[in-house]
């Protein structure tokens, strides 16, 4: 069977779901929402006065204007990567509330197209969520006062950064409802990992055992470690560690691109040798 | 008579239960296979292995003389337990999953399953609205889509009234005469004996009996006796080596024979020949029930 028709066929289980679609219009509205926030609330500071704009701009730069605009909005919009994780626990859990997964089964697939099916639902959720997070930034950075169109390419692989750190943040996502199997159980779990265990790890790592850098490997961290804090943010929390993170930005794409194959992997392998009851 | 499925050695356990222990059947092409037996005698169980949604721990299955691989649940219409759709989607947004999945059938198919099972008029509402026979008939006009050649039905009755019963038990048998393979799990004793060709009656994961009807049905031949002088009779029987009993409440005598060995003729004329006039003469075929409950002492 060909991706085309995995992906009508998932597009005719979502065409009328407005519970997904709800969902999927809040996150479209919180990334340029959110957007708007910093850059409305920086405008606000820059006018204030004209000393505190020259203070400001040579401090943090222009952070909305091309180039730097797509850092700093990549930086800003995986901050909120969970919420479409949301949809994506919706989408397969619901298929383990109803049997439809095992109906699915029954009715022609192989496991393996159940399976490719809900990674084109992750490819194409991250691909709508990579174009809206282009065009806020397009339009940031269009609008910016520090309008500068010649460097609109300069940083623009954060494009494909912030697909890559999309697409394997909801993996993890799906591994929650994939293991979990009930929505309720699989967010609760979901969101605790995102917030909780790796984020505690690591300041016990930081603060207490001063032991070295293993941290950036566990999954989340190294996924977050694609994007890091845009210059000006890093300049003020680490400044000496600011070009060492983006030196190691391709050790941690290669590390959440494996993360990424072993979870999909691991999937694979579990739904083979799982009883479809 | 080919078969279209052939069931070598299946066993499964859950823990330390036995679902299956050693199945082994041959379904013809073209026959009504029942697969009869109590709750938690291995039916469903049976029927998720042949449909790939349950692994066995040992055995195999061959559909269609060899296909392997998964195409060849496109070619089985299945309904397994309980229906299976999108709550939120209406019937005819169900089907189209189903066709789009199964490559069976088309749109104009899926009017015309919605019609055959009743739903036509319902097509559009929402399938968590419907009661729990509509669910029922809808999951059955999906396993219909595209007129495949087998059907795999797992309790189709369930939830149904005594009309959609019969119109089950109807189409089914027009299925049967249109030459379709159904394999049809069911613990409804009478439905199994009114619609099935063949029938394979489980208890505990094993095979108790399996084969034609009629064949299963038939352990011995029950011959119904009345006569004249009763006491004649039966000391003539007994003298034979036939074993007898008395049914007192209808005045009978019944004798018992090896399968396909009671010739009503020679009886007949042997009982003359000693001055036994006989008033009464049947024989009895058993009921799928009463041999069901032998098999399984239930």
């Amino acid at each position: 069977m060909k991706w085309t028709n995995l992906l009508y066929t998932e597009w005719l289980k979502v065409r009328r779901y407005w519970a997904f679609w709800g969902i999927l219009f809040l996150v479209l509205i919180a990334y340029p929402g959110i957007t708007y926030l910093f850059y409305s609330g920086y405008q606000d500071i820059r006018s204030t006065n004209r000393q505190l704009e020259v203070l400001l701009k040579f401090a943090i730069g222009s952070p909305f204007a091309f180039p730097e605009a797509w850092h700093t909005l990549a930086y800003v919009a995986s901050f909120l990567v969970f919420i479409p994780g949301v949809l994506v626990i919706m989408l397969i859990s619901n298929e383990y509330q109803y049997r439809t997964q095992r109906q699915n089964i029954l009715d022609g697939w192989s496991r393996r197209q159940f399976l490719w099916a809900k990674m084109l639902d992750i490819g194409a959720l991250s691909l709508i969520l990579t174009l809206v997070y282009t065009l806020v930034v397009l339009v940031t950075g269009w609008v910016s006062p520090d309008i500068a169109l010649a460097g609109i390419g300069v940083k623009s692989y954060f494009i494909g950064l912030f697909a890559l750190i999309t697409f394997n943040q909801l993996t993890i996502a799906f591994l929650f409802g994939f293991l979990f199997k009930r929505a309720f159980l699989a967010l609760g779990f979901f969101m605790f990992y995102y917030i909780f265990p790796e984020n505690v790890l690591i300041q016990l790592s930081r603060w207490r055992w001063h032991t070295n850098n293993w941290y950036h490997f566990l999954p989340l961290e190294a996924s977050d470690r694609m994007i890091p804090p845009p210059p000006y943010l890093a300049r003020i929390t680490n400044p000496t560690d600011y070009q060492s993170m983006m030196d190691s930005i391709p050790m941690h794409v290669g590390l959440s691109i494996c993360y990424t194959v072993i979870i999909w992997g691991f999937c694979f392998w579990l739904l083979k040798r799982r009883d479809l009851s | 008579m080919s078969a279209i499925l052939q069931i070598n050695n299946i066993r499964k356990s859950y823990g330390s239960v036995r679902a299956l222990n050693d199945v082994s059947l041959t379904v013809p092409t073209g026959s009504v296979y029942g697969i009869l037996g109590p709750n938690g005698s291995g039916k469903t169980t049976l029927l998720g292995i042949l449909m790939s949604v349950l692994r066995p721990q040992s055995g195999q299955f061959e559909w269609f003389d060899g296909q392997h691989g998964d195409a060849y649940r496109k070619q089985i219409g299945c309904l397994l337990e309980t229906p299976n759709f999108y709550q939120y989607l209406s019937a005819e947004e169900n089907l189209r999953i189903t066709v789009s999945i199964s490559d069976r059938g088309d749109e104009s198919d899926i009017e015309r399953v919605l019609k055959m099972v009743g739903l036509y008029e319902r097509r559009k509402h929402r399938f968590g609205t419907y009661s729990l026979g509509m669910k029922q008939r809808l999951a059955i006009g999906a396993a219909l889509l595209g007129n495949p050649g087998v059907l795999v039905l797992d309790e189709p009755t369930n939830g149904l009234d005594p009309v959609g019963i019969a119109e089950i038990r109807q189409l089914i048998k027009d299925l049967h005469l249109a030459g379709h393979t159904i394999l049809i799990a069911s613990h409804l004793l009478d439905e199994v004996e009114k619609v099935c060709t063949h029938v394979a009656i489980l208890k505990k994961g094993i095979v108790l009996a399996d084969g034609p009807v009629s064949d299963v049905m038939m352990d011995e031949d029950v011959v119904e006796m009345n006569a004249t002088d009763v006491h004649a009779l039966k000391t003539f029987l007994e003298a034979q080596g036939i074993a007898t009993e008395n049914d007192t409440e209808l005045g009978l005598i019944r004798a018992r024979f090896p399968t396909g060995t009671a010739k009503l003729d020679v009886l007949n004329q042997t009982c003359m020949e000693r001055g036994i006039v006989l008033t009464h003469l049947v024989l009895r075929r058993k009921k799928l029930e009463t041999r069901f409950f032998e098999l399984t002492n239930a």
